[in-house]
């Protein structure tokens, strides 16, 4: 039940940080995009905070989706390895996602 | 006013070939006349070896419930003047098949078993009955209707690929239960539904709603167990 839920509030995180993501990248002029501009916001820690859940929001739900095709479509002895696949794939993007972000 | 049709059969006879093969069939009916009528006038009077499941015929056993032209329906609550002249008849998909358009069935009612579709109480009855209001009564009204034909777990995607699968049916019997009133085993039933092929596997793809011979919205009903799931493990809060 909590992995369902937390499936559905990740969704909706990734919605808003997309859009989010987009307005920032795209549409903000080119200003905002030189060297100066994208290392300043590289080094704000509230870039950070949200890059960090963006991350793992989006590990999250596309994990627990992959997660939810394995064990409908998947039988026997391939699905315990994708299933312990699918759960520390995430877990080694995400310290390389982190690490990125951080330094 | 009488018409030709054609009726394309899946025929699967294991005594004689292991394989299934297609039989035409041409039957003269009236308009208002249903499938049904048409299985029993090929029976009766064509091929006394074609085997279907049939009991009430008016639409409340749901034994007659097939694939026809694509869609499950019930054979007998399907009028022939509905449908083209070419009339495609199978049995209901992912389900063993015994004979023709027989199917096992054993899976699914196995499936119902497991949310307990029976009242739970176990307080002392009272001197009459157990009371429900109308509004009490409103509440489960549409997910009483259920006739349990087999039509939306046998065309849910889900089920189609992952047997184990609760599957629309024996999900909207436990929502029959779980917000009846008088019933006790919330705890119980939620256990047996949330498991990982329980409520959760569920997309909400529709199919079961699409197919539903008594125009029940299933997948409604899913999402509000899901909610449920949800504010019991939470909260604790009132049914």
């Amino acid at each position: 039940m909590w992995s369902w839920l937390l499936h559905r509030i990740t969704g909706v995180i990734l919605v808003v940080g997309l859009l989010y993501h987009f307005i920032l990248m795209h549409f903000m002029g080119h200003d905002n995009y030189s060297y100066e501009a994208v290392m300043q916001r590289l080094s704000e820690s509230s870039w950070k905070i949200f890059n960090i859940v963006f991350l793992f929001s989006a590990l999250y739900h596309g994990f627990y989706g992959l997660n939810g095709v394995v064990t409908e479509y998947v039988r026997g002895y391939p699905k315990k390895f994708l299933k312990t696949f699918l759960v520390i794939l995430p877990i080694a993007l995400a310290f390389f996602g982190v690490k990125i972000v951080l330094f | 006013m009488s018409k030709y049709y054609t009726f394309k059969i899946k025929r699967y006879l294991p005594d004689e070939n292991p394989s299934t093969r297609w039989d035409e069939f041409r039957v003269k009916l009236n308009s208002m006349e249903r499938v049904l009528d048409g299985l029993i006038k090929i029976k009766e009077t064509m091929d006394g070896t074609l085997t279907f499941r049939k009991s009430c015929a008016h639409g409340v056993c749901g034994s007659c419930a097939m694939k026809i032209n694509g869609q499950n329906r019930l054979a007998c609550q399907t009028l022939v003047k509905d449908l083209p002249e070419i009339i495609e008849i199978e049995p209901l998909p992912a389900l063993p098949v015994i004979k023709d358009l027989v199917v096992d069935m054993t899976m699914f009612f196995h499936k119902n078993d497991k949310v307990l579709p029976y009242l739970i109480n176990e307080e002392p009855p009272p001197e009459r009955e157990r009371i429900q209001s109308p509004e009490d009564q409103h509440k489960i009204l549409e997910s009483i209707t259920c006739i349990m034909c087999g039509s939306c777990t046998t065309s849910c995607p889900v089920f189609w690929a992952d047997k184990e699968y609760l599957g629309p049916s024996a999900l909207l019997k436990a929502y029959r239960f779980l917000f009846d009133t008088r019933d006790r085993a919330t705890e119980q039933r939620l256990e047996a539904i949330t498991g990982e092929h329980g409520v959760w596997r569920c997309h909400s793809i529709f199919n079961c709603v699409e197919v539903c011979p008594k125009e029940i919205d299933i997948t409604k009903h899913i999402l509000k167990l899901k909610r449920l799931a949800v504010k019991k493990g939470f909260t604790g809060g009132e049914k």
